[in-house]
């Protein structure tokens, strides 16, 4: 459950840097991904 | 012209043409939310946003202005997954009670959620979270922000076509809300209750408020009597919400499904109308009188008509100064409800606390307006309840009533009978061309000097018109007005109030007479008509309208058989004692905030 929210949410982050208003919006969600990333382990464990 | 194609076709336009406008001129569908073909560009939604070869990221339609060679998908998986999400993350934060919401079919948000996010919810529920508020203050309106996406399209209307900015964005981000002055209730402020907003909103969270429950407690009560009227704007578009195209006539169908309700009199606001005229031309023409001929410096001049309920709530916040200027005529609705539980009450032998009195109406702001404690002038409620166009097309659903195939009905009597000019109430420049009928003709006798009595420079959808008539070949009475050039202006939408006001104020504006209109259009594009409305539906209503005109026998207010019998039996003349008493009204100066 916790890894498709997970899947989900990197979904979001991909649709949020091509689909976001402003340059704000776009990056925002990129230190998200690079997190889920290199430690997707730590992260769901 | 810019060449560009879109999913591979292509297409030429205009420069500053938008990738949405190009897109809908090849007939492919992009879904909007916060784009509204009245407003300007706000590209907030994101639901639009399609694919351009090349670009980095995805662009939104409504907002981007095509240039030559773009190669445009509006399908792509990018692009779906990006409409879905952003869909997903607007209903996570939407109370959606959708079966017992009052827009349930009447959405955008539920249309596209149905087409983008039916299944499973992706994202969490964060409406609890957010201690959402519900503000009931208004009797016109509701604003739930539990239902608001924050497209802005209220806050576009406004400003932009209201000239009002009752309601603007507060705070950022998640926290950001449409809120008013002070985040004060919404009958505490600058709001004028027109429902432009209402009309606008793509989802519940802005409707009118609805008193259908009430209406059928008086039906069903035996001893009550209720009489309904209907507005001039309603018979031209209750159809469209009852599967009718934009401008059909359907006022015969009306007043047989509204019998059908069970109501126990079907009349007609525009008999009112017609008095409306009566009553308001005369004072014109006692105006002008003292004005020119007495040299009376404290007489008000423009005269601004008064039927507006929205106006006039706009010039008591906004110009109070000029509330001398404002007709103190009533507006039809409430001419009707006074004689209602007096006049009509007498002759046909009710006791006016028995009389319950509906008004059928184009207008969220007529429900604020029949609350007003001036409009008692019967000593009781004149007008009871008042619902909108699109509550009576609720009602005859309710009813189950086959409204397609109803056979036409005519209006009851007494107060039932109406002319031409009432009908074109209902329009922009129409309460302006009844009166210059009727007063031209007091005035000289004769017919005003247009083909087929259409004064077609009163007409049309510009924002403010003028037109200038000769007065010519007075009778004796009216000799000092022999060769007056009668300047009249007419504005609708209050953004052309305020152009006009503006001039006004600064003393750039000799008109002797003003029409005013809060709504887009006059009436027919009022805040109570069918959802949804653009610049097309009202051309048609408007047209509408005109042929309803057409083809009344009697075209002239003076010459409304039950006019002229209400001033015999019961008013005696035009500004008499007893008009004043229930006819007319007080306006008062309202905070500017």
């Amino acid at each position: 459950m916790k890894s498709t929210y997970l899947t989900e949410l990197t979904k979001l982050a991909d649709s949020m840097k091509i689909a976001a208003k402003c340059g704000l919006g776009q990056s925002v969600g990129n230190a998200f991904k690079s997190i889920v990333g290199n430690f997707r382990e730590e992260i769901i464990y | 012209m810019i060449n560009l194609t879109i999913n591979n076709q292509s297409v030429s336009v205009e420069p500053g043409t938008t990738v949405l406008a190009a897109a809908r001129k090849l007939n492919i569908n992009i879904p909007t939310l916060c784009n509204h073909d009245d407003l300007c560009v706000a590209g907030n939604c994101r639901v639009c946003v399609v694919e351009q070869t090349g670009a980095r990221t995805l662009i939104a339609a409504c907002a981007m202005p095509c240039s030559d060679g773009m190669d445009i998908h509006t399908n792509t998986l990018k692009v779906r997954n990006a409409r879905k999400h952003v869909i997903e993350l607007l209903l996570s934060e939407h109370r959606s009670d959708c079966t017992k919401c009052y827009k349930n079919q009447n959405c955008e948000l539920q249309s596209l959620a149905n087409e983008f996010a039916f299944g499973d919810t992706i994202f969490l529920d964060l409406v609890e979270d957010h201690n959402y508020s519900i503000d009931r203050s208004s009797p016109s309106f509701m604003k739930d922000d539990s239902k608001c996406i924050r497209c802005q399209r209220c806050v576009r209307t406004c400003d932009q076509l209201q000239y009002i900015s009752a309601i603007a964005v507060a705070n950022k981000g998640a926290h950001q809300k449409i809120s008013s002055f002070h985040n004060k209730p919404m009958s505490h402020v600058v709001c004028t209750n027109c429902g432009q907003c209402v009309n606008r909103c793509p989802t519940g969270a802005l409707v009118e408020k609805t008193y259908i429950d009430q209406v059928w407690d008086a039906i069903y009560d035996p001893e009550k009597h209720v009489v309904v009227q209907t507005a001039p704007a309603v018979r031209i578009a209750l159809g469209e919400d009852l599967g009718y195209d934009p401008g059909e006539r359907v006022t015969g169908k009306m007043v047989n499904a509204l019998k059908q309700l069970g109501f126990d009199s079907v009349l007609d606001t525009d008999f009112t109308a017609d008095l409306t005229i009566m009553e308001e031309g005369t004072e014109l023409l006692v105006r002008l009188k003292k004005a020119l001929v007495d040299g009376d410096k404290k007489i008000s001049l423009p005269m601004f008509t008064s039927c507006s309920p929205g106006w006039i709530k706009f010039i008591e916040h906004k110009y109070p100064e000029f509330l001398p200027n404002l007709s103190t005529c009533k507006s039809p609705q409430q001419m009707f409800g006074a004689l209602a539980k007096t006049f009509y009450a007498q002759k046909r032998n009710l006791d006016p606390s028995k009389v319950v009195s509906v008004s059928i109406m184009p207008c969220t702001a007529k429900k604020f307006e029949a609350d007003r404690p001036e409009m008692r002038a019967s000593g009781y409620k004149d007008v009871d309840y008042v619902l909108t166009t699109r509550e009576l097309a609720v009602m005859i659903k309710q009813a189950g009533i086959d409204f397609k195939n109803l056979s036409d009905e005519n209006y009851d009597s007494i107060m039932g009978d109406s002319t031409g000019a009432g009908v074109i109430f209902g329009a922009t420049g129409g309460v302006m061309e009844a009166a210059l009928r009727t007063a031209y003709e007091i005035v000289t006798g004769r017919e005003v000097p247009f083909k087929n009595l259409n004064i077609t420079p009163v007409r049309g959808m510009d924002g403010v018109k003028e037109a200038t008539v000769k007065i010519e070949g007075c009778t004796e009475d009216w000799k000092f007005l022999e060769g007056a050039e009668l300047k009249v202006a007419i504005a609708h939408g209050l953004v052309n109030a305020n152009k006009i006001m503006d001039m006004v104020r600064k003393g750039e504006a000799n008109y002797h007479f003003v029409e005013i209109m809060a709504c887009p259009g006059g009436c027919l594009g009022g805040g109570g008509q069918p959802i949804p409305t653009n610049a097309e539906i009202r051309k048609n209503r408007m047209k509408a309208i005109y042929s309803e005109d057409e083809h009344m026998v009697l075209r002239k207010s003076h010459l409304n058989p039950e006019v002229i019998a209400i001033y015999k039996d019961f008013l005696g003349k035009p500004n008499s004692k007893v008009s004043h008493e229930l006819l007319h009204t007080h306006y008062v100066e309202r905070d500017h905030f």
